[in-house]
C-alpha cells in the first residue's frame, strides 16, 4: 500500500502498526507482582491504510493490544477491530472513507456510510456482562473474544440499543450495573441524547431517548449514586455547516455549556439543565452527592484542543487540561456549577480505584507532563510523560515522569477485592522513544514517584491509545 | 518470567537482538515500485534467542525464526515465526532457559541428556525450498520443515529416515539437474573427524551417501560445488571433545592444524577417491561461486586472515579480520597442486550470491553485503556494520555499489526476472535494519544497477534481526 501521508499523527509514537502479533514472553525489567493476575486491554486508532483525506486521529481503525498477566509472567496480543470498514478496505486495499466528515466519502460507499453499525471501534473497550466490547462513541459497541481477540461483530444488547454508545460506559460497583449514554442517538447530527442501564448479566433493562438543548458531542458524563449528569459542551455537530463545506465538528464558545443533571431514580423528563460558561471536559475522574449536593473532579479545559472553529480557523494552540472540581448544590434555588482548579500541572485521562466509583472517594490517578520533552503535534507542546497519583481530599501529587516516554491513560487494579481503596497497582503502557519500543509499566498505586516496580518490555511499539479496560483473571 | 537480556553481549541487544513476537502483515507501505514480474516468496532465517541464554552466548546459539516476504502483483505481506524446535518447546512450557545448545555440560540437570541426543537442534542458519519442502538449517542438526505457507513447524526432515548425519547450512542445488547435493561435518557424531556428502534428486529422494574421514576434525560451514567437482574445505576451527571437558572452548580456532581443501570427483567419487589440496593459512564463511574447466578449480569466496567468532582454544581472541573476496584456483592436472589464492575486489564482503542459474559453473555476476565504514559496530571482529550492497561483475570489475545509510543490510538475495532472462538480470533483495527508527524494511534492487538504489522498500512496523541466510520460492 501507498506511504503514509505527511501528517505529525501518523508518524513516530502516532505511527500505525502494520502488523497482528503474538508475544508470549515479554522482558521483565523489574518484577511484575505475581497477584497481578488478568488481562489489560488498550484501545487506539490504528489505520489499515493511508487516510483518504485529511487525518484525524479519533478515526484510525480500532486495534486492541491485550497484556495478560499470569504470576508474574506478560504476554501481549494485538488484532485490529474486523469492522465492516475495515474489511471493505482491507479487500479494497485502499481508504475509501473520510474520517470525521460522511458526506467526503467514496460515493460507492455513500449508503454503506449512512447505515453502518460497525464503525471503527476504535475508543475504549469495556469487559461487562462476560463480553468484550469495543466502544467508540458513534456506532453501537463492537464485540470481541476476550482470549483471542477474534472480532464478532457490532453488539446491540440482543437488539435492544438501536443508537451510538459512548466510550466511557460506568459501571456501578455496588450492584454491577453498566450506565451509559449516547449522544446525537437519532443520528448524525441529531440533538439528542440517549441513556440506557444493563444489569450485571447483560440484559439491557432501561432505555431513554431525549431532546439535548443542542447537537453537541458529549463524551463522558458523570454518575453517582444518585444522579446521572450530561455535560453538554459547545463542541456543536452541523450538518447544514458540513454541507457549506465547513466543519462537521466545531467549538462554539458563543454558547453556554448547559449541565443536565438527572435523578437516577427519575427519567430524562426530570432532568434539570443548569447553564454555565462555555468549557470543555473530555474526561471525568469521578463524582458523587451528599445531601443533594454533588461533588466532581473533570479535567478541565477553558477550550478544547484538537477541533477547529465553526469557520474552520484553529482553536488556540497548546491547551493543557487541570483537574478541577465542580460543585453543585441541588439545595440551591438557582443552583450553578461551581468551578475550581486543584492543581495547576497538566491533567488528562483520570482513572479511579473502580470500586469508588460513583461514591465519596479519594484517590486518582492521571497523565500529566514535566514539559520536559517538546511535542510535535498541534495541540500539544509538550509530551504527556507523567504519571500522577492525586489525593482528592489532601490535594497532594505523587507523580514520576519517564525522560524519554510517552505515557498512556493509567489503569488501576486494586492488589486484592477487600484491599483498602487505592492499594493496588497502576499499569500504563509507556512508548519508549530511543528504542521505538513500548513497555508495559507497572507502579505501586500509592508510590508513584518510585518509578515503575516492573517493566514488561515488547520488541515493538504500541502507537497511541486512548482507554483500556481490567478483565480480572 | 522472561528475564532481560544480558546488557554486556552485543549479539542479545539492538541491532542483534531478539524480537518477541510473531506477526502477520499485510500489504506493507510500499516506498517506489514492486516490479510486477517478480512473484514468489523469501525466507529468511536467523537466530533469534527466546529467553535470556544459559551462560556465554553465542550468536550461533540462537532459537530460529523465519521470516517470509510474500511478493505478488507489486504487494508485499510478510509474517514470522520462530521454528518449533524441541528445545524450543521445552523452554515454552519452562518459561525460560534451561539448555545451552552450545555446551552439553551447561543444561538444568534435567536436560543434561538433551544437546546429546536432540535431533532438532536450533534450525537458526538458513533455510532452502527444494523438491516441495521448506527446510530450515542449522548445519549441527538434520534440517526441520516448516509449512511454506503458515510457517507452521512441521519436525525434522530426514528425507524418509536415510539421513543420519546433520545438514549443512550451504546446500547447493545444480541449476542443470536440479539435483541437490549437502554435506555434513563431525558426520559420524560430536567431534568426529570425518565429512558426509549427501545427494538428492530432485524429487527430493536421498540417493547417494559418502563418509569421508578428515584430516581433523573441524567446523566446515560452507562447500563448493562445480560441474565436476565437490569441494570439502578443512579448515581450522577445531572441534575438541577433550578440549571442551576441561573447561576449554569446544570449538577454536587452531592454524597450526594447516588448510586441507577436499576435492572429491562429483561423478562416481568415493571415499578413496577424494585429494586433499593444500594452501596458505586463511578463512572463508561463504563462497561466492566455483566452476571447473579442463581440470582447473576455480572458486570465489569472502576470505579472511582468519575465523572471527571463535576463540583461540584458550579463550582468547582471534582480533580482527576482515573478509575479501579472493579467487582460489586448483589446477588437478598438477599432482603437486596447491591452492592458488588471489584477492580479487578491494571492498570488504560477506554473504556472496550468484545467479543460482549459474551455480557450478563459470558466471560472471555475484552479489555481496559490505560494509561503508561510516556505521561504526563497537564489535571486536568487524569494526563497522554492513550497510552496503554491492554488485560484482567478475568481466568489467565495474564498481556498482549502494550504501543504505545508517543501517545494517541482511544477506541480498539473487531473483532472475524470468527463467530465461540472462544471468543477473533479476533482482537484489534484502532486509535493511534503520538504526535511527529500529524499523526493517525490504528492499529490492535492480541487481544489474545497485548503485542506483531500491527499486521499492516494502516498509515494516517492527524490526526484523539481522539473520543468516534465506532463500527464494517463485509463485506458483
Amino acid at each position: 500500500m501507498k506511504p503514509w501521508p505527511d501528517n505529525e499523527f501518523l508518524k513516530g509514537y502516532y505511527e500505525p502498526l502494520t502488523f497482528e502479533c503474538d508475544a508470549p514472553d515479554l522482558v521483565i525489567e523489574g518484577e511484575i507482582p505475581t497477584d497481578l493476575n488478568g488481562t489489560f486491554y488498550r484501545n487506539g486508532p490504528n489505520p489499515q491504510v493511508p487516510p483518504k483525506n485529511e487525518y484525524h486521529f479519533f478515526t484510525g481503525d480500532g486495534m486492541i493490544h491485550a497484556f495478560h498477566f499470569d504470576n508474574g509472567r506478560v504476554s501481549h496480543k494485538n488484532r485490529w477491530a474486523r469492522t465492516e470498514r475495515f474489511k471493505i478496505e482491507r479487500r479494497v486495499g485502499e481508504s475509501m472513507f473520510s474520517g470525521l466528515n460522511p458526506l467526503d466519502t467514496d460515493p460507492k460507499y455513500l449508503d454503506f456510510v449512512l447505515t453502518d453499525k460497525e464503525g471503527v471501534a476504535n475508543t475504549s473497550v469495556v469487559y461487562h456482562g462476560d463480553r468484550l466490547l469495543l466502544l467508540e462513541e458513534g456506532h453501537l459497541p463492537f464485540e470481541m473474544d476476550p482470549d483471542t481477540l477474534e472480532s464478532h461483530g457490532a453488539w446491540s444488547f440482543y437488539g435492544k440499543l438501536s443508537t451510538t454508545m459512548s466510550a466511557h460506559p460506568k459501571v456501578d460497583p455496588v450492584n454491577g450495573d453498566l450506565i451509559f449514554h449516547a449522544y446525537m442517538a437519532s443520528g448524525p447530527f441529531s440533538d439528542d441524547l440517549g441513556l440506557y442501564r444493563v444489569t450485571k448479566d447483560g440484559h439491557m433493562v432501561e432505555s431513554h431517548v431525549f431532546k439535548a438543548p443542542y447537537s453537541a458531542m458529549v463524551h463522558d458524563f458523570v454518575v453517582t449514586e444518585n444522579y446521572i449528569l450530561f455535560p453538554v459542551m459547545p463542541i456543536t455537530g452541523d450538518l447544514g455547516r458540513a454541507m457549506d463545506g465547513k466543519p462537521p465538528f466545531a467549538w462554539e464558545p458563543d454558547r453556554p455549556t448547559q449541565l443536565g443533571v438527572m435523578p437516577r431514580k427519575g427519567t430524562p423528563d426530570d432532568i434539570t439543565w443548569l447553564e454555565g460558561d462555555a468549557c470543555y471536559v473530555f474526561h471525568f475522574m469521578n463524582g458523587h452527592d451528599k445531601d443533594g449536593v454533588i461533588t466532581l473532579e473533570a479535567c478541565h479545559f477553558d477550550s478544547p484542543p484538537l477541533f477547529p472553529m465553526a469557520d474552520g480557523t484553529p482553536t488556540p494552540p497548546n491547551i493543557h487540561p487541570s483537574l478541577a472540581r465542580w460543585t453543585i448544590d441541588l439545595n440551591e434555588p438557582n443552583p450553578r456549577v461551581k468551578m475550581a482548579y486543584l492543581a495547576d500541572h497538566g491533567a488528562e485521562f483520570p482513572v479511579i480505584d473502580p470500586r469508588f466509583a460513583m461514591r465519596e472517594y479519594q484517590h486518582g490517578w492521571y497523565t500529566s507532563s514535566d514539559r520536559s520533552i517538546p511535542a510535535h503535534i498541534p495541540d500539544s507542546d509538550v509530551v504527556y510523560n507523567a504519571i500522577v497519583h492525586f489525593d482528592v481530599k489532601s490535594h497532594k501529587a505523587d507523580s514520576y515522569a519517564f525522560k524519554q516516554g510517552y505515557v498512556a491513560e493509567p489503569m488501576f487494579v486494586p492488589r486484592s477485592p477487600g484491599a483498602d481503596e487505592g492499594d493496588g497497582y497502576v499499569l500504563c503502557c509507556v512508548y519508549d522513544i530511543p528504542t521505538n519500543t513500548s513497555a508495559l509499566c507497572v507502579f505501586d498505586a500509592q508510590n508513584i514517584s518510585a518509578g515503575p516496580m516492573g517493566k514488561a518490555w515488547l520488541s515493538h511499539r504500541v502507537p497511541v491509545s486512548f482507554h483500556g479496560t481490567w478483565r480480572p483473571a | 518470567m522472561a528475564e532481560p537480556m544480558p546488557a554486556d553481549n552485543q549479539f542479545l541487544n539492538f541491532p542483534w537482538g531478539p524480537i518477541q513476537m510473531e506477526c502477520e502483515a499485510a500489504d506493507l507501505v510500499i516506498e517506489g515500485e514492486v516490479p510486477a514480474d517478480l512473484y514468489g516468496t523469501l525466507y529468511r532465517n536467523g537466530p533469534n534467542q527466546r529467553f535470556k541464554p544459559r551462560g556465554e552466548y553465542h550468536l550461533f546459539a540462537g532459537d530460529g525464526m523465519v521470516h517470509a516476504f510474500h511478493i505478488e502483483d507489486g504487494v508485499v505481506d510478510y509474517r514470522n515465526r520462530w521454528v518449533r524446535t524441541a528445545k524450543w518447546n521445552i523452554e515454552d512450557k519452562e518459561g525460560r532457559a534451561v539448555i545451552n545448545a552450545m555446551n552439553p555440560f551447561d543444561c538444568e540437570p534435567e536436560y543434561s541428556d538433551f544437546v546429546l541426543v536432540d535431533k532438532e537442534g536450533l534450525a537458526n542458519t538458513a533455510v532452502l525450498w527444494h523438491a516441495g519442502r521448506l527446510l530450515t538449517i542449522e548445519e549441527g542438526h538434520p534440517p526441520y520443515e516448516v509449512d511454506p505457507h503458515s510457517l507452521d513447524s512441521i519436525g525434522t526432515w530426514t528425507f524418509r529416515g536415510k539421513l543420519h548425519t546433520a545438514m549443512t547450512a550451504h546446500p547447493k542445488v545444480d541449476p542443470h539437474t536440479g539435483e541437490m547435493i549437502f554435506f555434513a561435518y563431525m558426520a559420524t557424531g560430536p567431534f568426529a573427524a570425518d565429512v558426509a556428502v549427501h545427494k538428492v534428486d530432485p524429487n527430493g529422494l536421498l540417493t547417494e551417501t559418502i563418509f569421508i574421514p578428515t584430516p581433523y576434525s573441524a567446523m566446515v560451514h560452507d562447500f563448493v560445488i562445480t560441474e565436476n567437482y565437490i569441494l570439502i574445505p578443512v579448515m581450522p576451527i577445531t572441534g575438541s571433545l577433550d578440549r571442551a571437558m576441561e573447561g576449554g572452548p569446544p570449538f577454536a580456532w587452531e592454524p597450526d592444524k594447516g588448510m586441507h581443501i577436499g576435492v572429491l570427483p562429483r561423478h562416481g567419487g568415493t571415499a578413496e577417491d577424494i585429494r586433499w589440496v593444500d594452501m596458505d593459512i586463511a578463512f572463508t564463511f561463504h563462497f561466492m561461486n566455483g566452476f571447473d574447466d579442463n581440470g582447473v578449480i576455480t572458486v570465489d569466496g569472502c576470505q579472511m586472515d582468519h575465523a572471527p567468532l571463535f576463540p583461540t582454544p584458550d579463550g582468547g581472541s582471534t582480533g580482527p579480520t576482515e573478509p575479501r573476496l579472493t579467487r582460489w584456483t586448483i589446477d588437478m592436472n598438477d599432482p603437486e597442486a596447491r591452492v592458488q589464492c588471489q584477492q580479487i575486489d578491494e571492498f570488504q564482503s560477506e554473504f556472496p550470491q550468484c545467479d543460482p542459474r549459474y551455480a557450478g559453473r563459470a558466471y560472471r555476476h555475484g552479489w555481496y553485503t559490505s560494509p561503508d565504514g561510516k556505521v561504526p559496530s563497537g564489535m571486536d571482529d568487524n569494526g563497522n556494520f554492513f550497510n552496503t550492497i554491492g554488485h560484482y561483475d567478475h568481466e568489467t570489475k565495474a564498481e556498482d555499489r549502494y550504501s543504505c545509510g545508517q543501517a545494517m543490510v541482511s544477506e541480498a538475495l539473487f531473483v532472475p526476472r524470468s527463467e530465461d532472462s540472462a544471468e543477473g538480470e533479476g533482482y537484489l533483495l534484502a532486509v535493511v535494519t534503520s538504526l535511527e527508527t529500529r524499523l526493517s524494511s525490504l528492499y529490492i534492487f535492480d541487481a544489474l544497477n545497485v548503485s542506483s538504489g531500491p527499486l521499492a522498500k516494502a516498509h515494516l512496523s517492527h524490526r526484523v534481526p539481522p539473520g543468516f541466510h534465506g532463500t527464494w520460492r517463485p509463485g506458483d
